[in-house]
């Protein structure tokens, strides 16, 4: 009670929450990650009080899980793996600190949404990069913090991006800003002679905003970030490309990513279109029923000097290679139209996710592979589908092309009733089997959720003795959220 | 430290004999390098305790492990270049790695390469542009090692606008760590091939380098992954010309623009527009007396050609650029062109009009690097670069433009410097935006007075830069011996220097790496 009395001191009693349906809340996910509940809640509302949470974590060795996100979580790690944690809510850490339509850079608290940043670009030209339909409550700086794939590769120069600088506070209870935010000056002393802290590399000769990215909270807690954003398009043409041959769409999508034509580019399977477009379960059924097995979707910015110019002549381009591969663009296919799966892309997911509509439950299996490998990838996975005996047909494939077709994120996503144990149990190795079938085939788990970190860390040991030698630096008494990757 | 008779016979049982040597004329082949007379006073830095040179990652590790075991202070060294390559202020052991020169894949499917350290920018070139690829250019020029751009030093360079930094296109890494053990780093170390070079989890590649590479400080790296991109020229360009002053025929769906901007903000607006649009293959802010230096075969013919221009008009600032752009087909490079010239009408920008034997050679610059560094070391024999700058395009004209009124110009009417026109600098854009400067003091190396007054005018950069708020010079402490620049930046250095010295104690234990150019593993 004494220690809860310091924390009340540092943000309220009032952001003190340890009623019994939120901390049950906090204690699992839609991963099949164990149950623990936390010990309290606490609600950080900006840097300081973060600081003053993690200092006071040190003296009493308490756990800290931070979340950002609203709810569903899907992956665990904001799920305690020990007992006694204290969850750091930074939801309530809203604040776009500054839009710069210059540089394209927007600098930001974790509790930003998409929902939230996308109309306040919008007034500044600008929109940002995002992953494939965010749920509303999705927090930007978790999603680039957890090196999440953005739609549009030609933006992805690599794995870092569109994350920029930092300011975190680290597990031991010390402040950074990361990159060109570094210094020299404060971060007004910065703007004022016209730097941007659109530099994410460094400070000096360790890139510590990297050491950041993927580590599910393990290192610090972030209290805001930079991120680049893109011009905001005056036009926009989005195609779609169907095909019930993977190959094709593959090789077109090298091509495109080769001429560097388009902004979004993904492919996604029938099912995972239809719970993109689709309202509910039995549309989404339907509409599974009636879309082409693969869709490719090619966005195509009419941003700039001549936005209809760059329309037209990339419209051109990619026809030809759609038809050098035997494809098609078109604006409708049986089932969904080019402009209504353009307006689900620009916004995010209404409340739950388009995983999660109707009340299903969904489980995710992705990794980091290169687009002409996820045809045996695919193979693999209906195999596994028929092996565990889940339904095939809500089964959902979406490939995204990253680091400008350099490689690309492949993720597996099967919907299941939540009330249906021989379906759960089913998912449940699907994804945890899976994963180390998918990994013994050279899959490349760089987000090692759950299960997946010790597939992933059990490949090589120089890694997990070098990450380990970090976070004795970063958070020598091991606060920040235990039991997590390899620590 | 010296090198005990059991420590050189651990070398030589590991490389064999004829591949570690002492012998004092090859010895001082490693300690002349450019720029030591601004550190020592001489040309010559430290003679090293030997130098071996290894052929497999086997090989490295164990002189990594037997540097550790006998107390050797160690550096690798690939085409090297400036002091940051292999100057130290104590003997040391360079490992160079001039054996380990393979090309060992290039993936023309997922566009990457895997190169060992001795695979120069126009080896990689020459073989990529055969399968309609490219890597990043660096500005140091087509000798200057893949590697050591990607993963160990720096990364600027012409193509940036196009290719981005060298340090964001590294994939994957075989680094051999400080203390011996061999990581791999990312997808590779999973088995999962050269695809990713982050994670699991948290990305070790942030203490493979920063911003700047750890120039040895963090052990040594034997193979890397670098990101390629497309190529849409021929498989092999055309020399025209004779050396020095040769060009490249143009391809088709090129072009090459020389662009004089009305002043620093019009400047600053074409860069911005350019960056927007996405539609240049390189972009470079160039002085024309760089400019001048790279047309012109000798100092005789420059001196030809500056003396006929006006002294004021010599002395005026001149605000340019070299563009390139590139296209896959006719279509794109229409668009292409008309984009480009809406950006000049909007930036009242104008293309300088030079003949065919210019924009051959301005090209093969664009295209390969070629050139510049020959062209900074041509004119008085050796050259610096400070204040440098990296970030938003504006702050760095005001960089410029700062160090112009507050560094240069006082050197340069010192007769003391070579005369070039007002901020004599060289400069890139990023494709993801901002931006890069390097300051560039041409000087002489044999003068005594020109070497002085190049040496204040470093020391002076590394202060004034901190001053105005702009950043830490030289290249964030990539180009600083000692960490000269990190200190001229205290206090507010010491917030993040303390975090890069943690992890240098943590990775190298035994303090084998040299840190001349890096962190020491004390804490200021």
């Amino acid at each position: 009670m004494f220690e809860q009395d310091a924390l009340a001191t540092i943000v309220g009693a009032d952001n003190l929450l340890e009623h019994e349906d939120i901390l049950r809340a906090h204690s699992g996910d839609f991963s099949f990650v164990p149950r623990v509940s936390p010990r309290l809640v606490v609600k950080a509302r900006n840097t300081e009080e973060v600081q003053a949470i993690v200092r006071w974590a040190n003296e009493t060795r308490t756990p800290l899980v931070p979340i950002s996100s609203g709810p569903p979580h899907s992956y665990g790690d904001t799920v305690p793996s020990v007992g006694g944690a204290v969850i750091v809510d930074l939801n309530g850490m809203k604040r776009i600190i500054r839009i710069d339509r210059r540089n394209r850079v927007a600098m930001i608290e974790p509790g930003v949404t998409f929902t939230q940043l996308i109309p306040a670009l919008e007034k500044e030209g600008l929109a940002p990069l995002t992953p494939l339909v965010p749920r509303s409550s999705k927090s930007v700086v978790t999603a680039f913090l957890e090196r999440t794939p953005i739609t549009t590769p030609r933006f992805h120069w690599e794995s870092q991006d569109p994350l920029l600088c930092v300011e975190v506070v680290y597990g031991c209870g010390d402040l950074m800003r990361t990159g060109s935010a570094a210094g020299p000056g404060s971060i007004e002393e910065q703007w004022e002679v016209g730097r941007a802290q659109i530099r994410g590399m460094g400070p000096s000769q360790v890139d510590f905003t990297r050491l950041l990215q993927g580590a599910q909270g393990t290192m610090g807690i972030v209290t805001w970030a930079t991120v680049r954003c893109r011009p905001l398009p005056k036009l926009k043409r989005m195609f779609l490309v169907p095909s019930d041959d993977l190959g094709l769409l593959i090789d077109m999508a090298y091509r495109i990513t080769h001429k560097k034509l388009g902004e979004e580019l993904l492919i996604v399977n029938g099912f995972n279109l239809a719970s993109i477009v689709g309202e509910t379960r039995e549309e989404i059924g339907m509409l599974s029923a009636k879309l082409p097995l693969w869709i490719l979707l090619l966005g195509i910015d009419g941003a700039g000097l001549l936005p209809e110019e760059k329309i037209a002549y990339q419209e051109e381009e990619a026809i030809e290679i759609a038809q050098s591969c035997g494809l098609e663009l078109k604006a409708a296919v049986p089932g969904t139209s080019a402009e209504e799966v353009l307006a689900v892309l620009s916004q995010p997911s209404a409340d739950a996710g388009w995983k999660l509509k109707g009340g299903a439950g969904c489980g995710d299996v992705f990794f980091i592979t290169t687009l002409d490998r996820c045809a045996e990838f695919v193979d693999a996975a209906y195999g596994l589908a028929g092996r565990y005996r889940f339904p095939v047909r809500n089964l959902g494939v979406y490939i995204q092309p990253m680091v400008q077709g350099t490689n690309c994120h492949l993720e597996f996503s099967v919907s299941y009733e939540l009330h249906d144990q021989q379906e759960t149990d089913a998912v449940k190795r699907f994804i945890e089997e899976g994963g180390e079938i998918f990994a013994n085939m050279g899959a490349f788990f760089s987000r090692p959720y759950g299960p997946w970190a010790r597939i992933a860390y059990g490949r090589e040991a120089q890694t997990v003795i070098g990450q380990r030698k970090l976070k004795n630096i970063f958070d020598p008494n091991g606060v920040m959220n235990p039991g997590k990757l390899c620590f | 430290m010296s090198l005990s008779k059991e420590a050189y016979r651990a070398l030589e049982d590991i490389v064999g004999p004829e591949y570690v040597t002492q012998e004092p004329e090859i010895l001082d082949t490693y300690c002349f390098v450019w720029a030591n007379e601004l550190i020592f006073g001489e040309k010559f830095s430290p003679r090293p305790l030997a130098v071996v040179l290894p052929e497999t990652v086997e090989e490295v590790q164990a002189i990594v492990r037997a540097c550790n075991r006998f107390g050797i202070r160690y550096r690798a060294h690939a085409t090297g270049f400036e002091t940051s390559a292999i100057t130290s202020s104590e003997p040391f052991l360079p490992i160079d790695m001039r054996r380990m020169n393979r090309v060992v894949e290039i993936d023309r499917t997922n566009r990457f390469a895997v190169v060992e350290p001795y695979v120069s920018q126009a080896r990689l070139f020459l073989e990529t542009m055969k399968v309609g690829l490219r890597p990043n250019m660096l500005g140091a020029g087509p000798s200057a090692s893949v590697l050591a751009g990607t993963a160990a030093h720096f990364g600027s360079g012409p193509t940036n606008i196009s290719t981005d930094f060298g340090g964001r296109n590294l994939l994957g890494a075989e680094w051999v760590l400080p203390n011996g053990d061999i990581l791999r780093l990312g997808s590779l170390g999973t088995g999962a091939g050269w695809i990713n070079g982050d994670g699991p989890g948290p990305s070790l590649r942030g203490v493979l380098r920063g911003y700047g590479g750890a120039n040895g400080g963090m052990g040594i790296f034997t193979k890397v992954a670098t990101k390629l991109y497309p190529w849409y020229g021929p498989p092999k360009l055309q020399p025209k010309g004779v050396p020095p002053t040769y060009g490249m025929v143009i391809p088709e769906n090129f072009s090459v623009y020389c662009v004089i901007l009305p002043g620093r903000d019009k400047m600053n607006d074409f860069f911005h527009l350019l960056i927007e649009e996405s539609i240049a293959f390189s972009i470079q802010r160039l002085n024309p007396a760089l400019g001048a230096i790279l047309a012109t075969e000798s100092n005789d013919e420059l001196w030809e050609l500056m003396k006929n221009i006006p002294e004021e008009q010599r002395r005026a600032p001149v605000f340019s650029a070299i563009v390139l752009l590139d296209a896959s087909s006719a279509r794109e490079m229409e668009y292409k062109e008309k984009c480009f010239q809406m950006i000049l009408e909007q930036t009242d920008g104008t293309v300088f009009p030079f003949d065919d034997h210019i924009q051959g050679l301005l090209f093969n610059n664009s295209v390969t690097g070629q050139g510049m560094t020959r062209a900074a070391f041509r004119s008085t024999g050796s050259f610096i670069i400070s204040p440098v700058g990296d970030e938003a395009v504006d702050a760095l004209t005001t960089l410029t433009e700062l160090s112009e009124k507050e560094i240069v110009k006082e050197a340069r009417d010192s007769g003391q410097i070579m005369e070039t026109a007002p901020e004599p600098v060289w400069g890139v854009v990023y494709g993801d935006g901002g931006a890069h400067v390097e300051v560039i003091t041409m000087y002489d190396p044999a003068d005594r007075a020109s070497c002085k007054k190049t040496s204040e005018l470093l020391e002076k950069g590394d202060k004034k830069i901190v001053e105005w708020g702009l950043g830490i010079n030289s290249l964030e402490n990539a180009l600083s011996f000692n960490e000269s620049a990190l200190k001229a930046a205290l206090p507010q250095s010491r917030d993040f220097v303390k975090w890069i010295k943690k992890i240098k104690r943590a990775f190298d234990p035994n303090n084998a790496a040299d840190s001349a150019f890096y962190v020491s593993p004390e804490d200021y």
